[in-house]
């Protein structure tokens, strides 16, 4: 409680401006970030795997979020959720990513060229092919994943940030920047993409198609 | 049988309908096996996502990124105009304001004091019109800057009985 009094106040010291050299101030303010980024950083790395559905992907989409919000963090108001600060910049950033990558589709340097077929895939240098991430996504947890990475990014972010992260519509919408009317349409939209596509595992009954 | 309610079935779940909508929800689910099956592999569905298990980060993973933050807190990044711009949108509303004053006064102020009555006369009269000394240099200067040695001063050196161009000012 106590260290959370400190940081506290030594994140208000950085964001009132107190006077100080700008090195000291500057390795102040990153000291304070990354004593908040601590104690979220699970949250957020899981937010972005579940995101991006490989180890790379998410590393990057974490890091890019994180710097963001390191350079934005004179306007991170204290006494707010981080980790759900973070989460925000970064749902933009991914639905900028998969927009982006939609428009120009990048060559990925592992995928197999087999005679006749596309080797175009969206990911460069991707993971999808490791040993561990191939174990990690035989199971159950893959099937999910695969699932999820099939719906339309905005669906995903909703149906993660909901279902995964357990936020709160209005949350969700804050998160998103969209009002909470398409929140709870998109939501629904997600979740019965998602009941179809794994129907036999919530049925109980794994053989059947 | 009232009317299948899939589409709210989700809504339910949450339990973010009014009090109308969800007590006809839940009249609906008691007598319809289809609804009340969807509800409850809803339900599945939603109890699984929040027990999926928690992903590992990557070796490495926590100190590339202190690494990267390290580094940008010592080379803090100069912010784009449009980063600037999208932080401070009252920014972006006195630049509107300020545009839209320069256009409204500014063109029929230029117009009326004839200064933009002289620079388009200028301009239609274009190349015809004399030049001065300092305007010649340029445009020779700005010509000349791609032209082979060869081609004008070497020749005009060797050939010593060759005219010098004459300026085409007044």
């Amino acid at each position: 409680m106590a260290n959370a009094a400190s940081t506290l106040e030594g994140l208000n010291g950085v964001m009132g401006g107190t006077a100080g050299a700008p090195e000291r101030d500057s390795a102040y303010r990153l000291a304070v970030f990354e004593e908040l980024l601590q104690r979220h950083l699970r949250r957020i790395y899981r937010v972005a795997y579940r995101l991006t559905g490989n180890p790379d992907d998410a590393e990057d989409l974490a890091q890019e979020a994180i710097v963001e919000a390191f350079r934005a963090f004179d306007r991170y108001q204290p006494g707010t959720y981080f980790d759900r600060w973070v989460c925000r910049i970064m749902t933009r950033t991914h639905i900028d990513h998969v927009r982006r990558r939609a428009r120009r589709p990048e060559i990925s340097l592992d995928a197999p060229v087999s005679p006749g077929g596309d080797a175009r895939v969206t990911l460069l240098g991707d993971s999808r092919d490791d040993p561990q991430h191939r174990t990690e996504t035989t199971d159950f947890d893959g099937t999910v994943q695969a699932a999820l990475d099939a719906l339309p990014p905005e669906f995903r972010t909703a149906v993660v940030l909901a279902d995964v992260e357990g936020l709160s519509y209005d949350e969700v919408a804050s998160a998103v920047g969209s009002p909470v009317g398409t929140v709870r349409s998109r939501l629904h939209r997600a979740r019965e993409m998602l009941r179809k596509a794994l129907r036999p595992y919530l049925t109980g009954r794994k053989d059947e198609a | 049988m009232s009317a299948h309610v899939t589409d709210r079935l989700s809504a339910y779940l949450d339990g973010v309908l009014d009090v109308r909508a969800l007590e006809q929800v839940q009249a609906h689910v008691r007598t319809c096996p289809g609804c009340l099956r969807e509800y409850e592999e809803l339900r599945t569905l939603r109890g699984l996502l929040r027990t999926l298990r928690e992903p590992v980060p990557p070796a490495g993973f926590a100190e590339r990124l202190h690494w990267r933050l390290a580094r940008d807190a010592s080379h803090p990044r100069r912010p784009s105009l449009r980063e600037v711009f999208s932080a401070r949108p009252t920014l972006v509303r006195v630049a509107v304001v300020c545009a839209t004053l320069l256009l409204l006064v500014g063109i029929p102020l230029g117009w009326l004091s004839g200064w933009l009555r002289v620079a388009a006369l200028v301009h239609a009269v274009g190349p015809e019109a004399p030049l001065d000394m300092d305007t010649y240099l340029r445009h020779y200067l700005v010509l000349s800057a791609d032209r082979s040695l060869t081609d004008e001063v070497a020749t005009t050196l060797v050939i010593s009985d060759a005219p010098a161009p004459e300026p085409p000012f007044r």
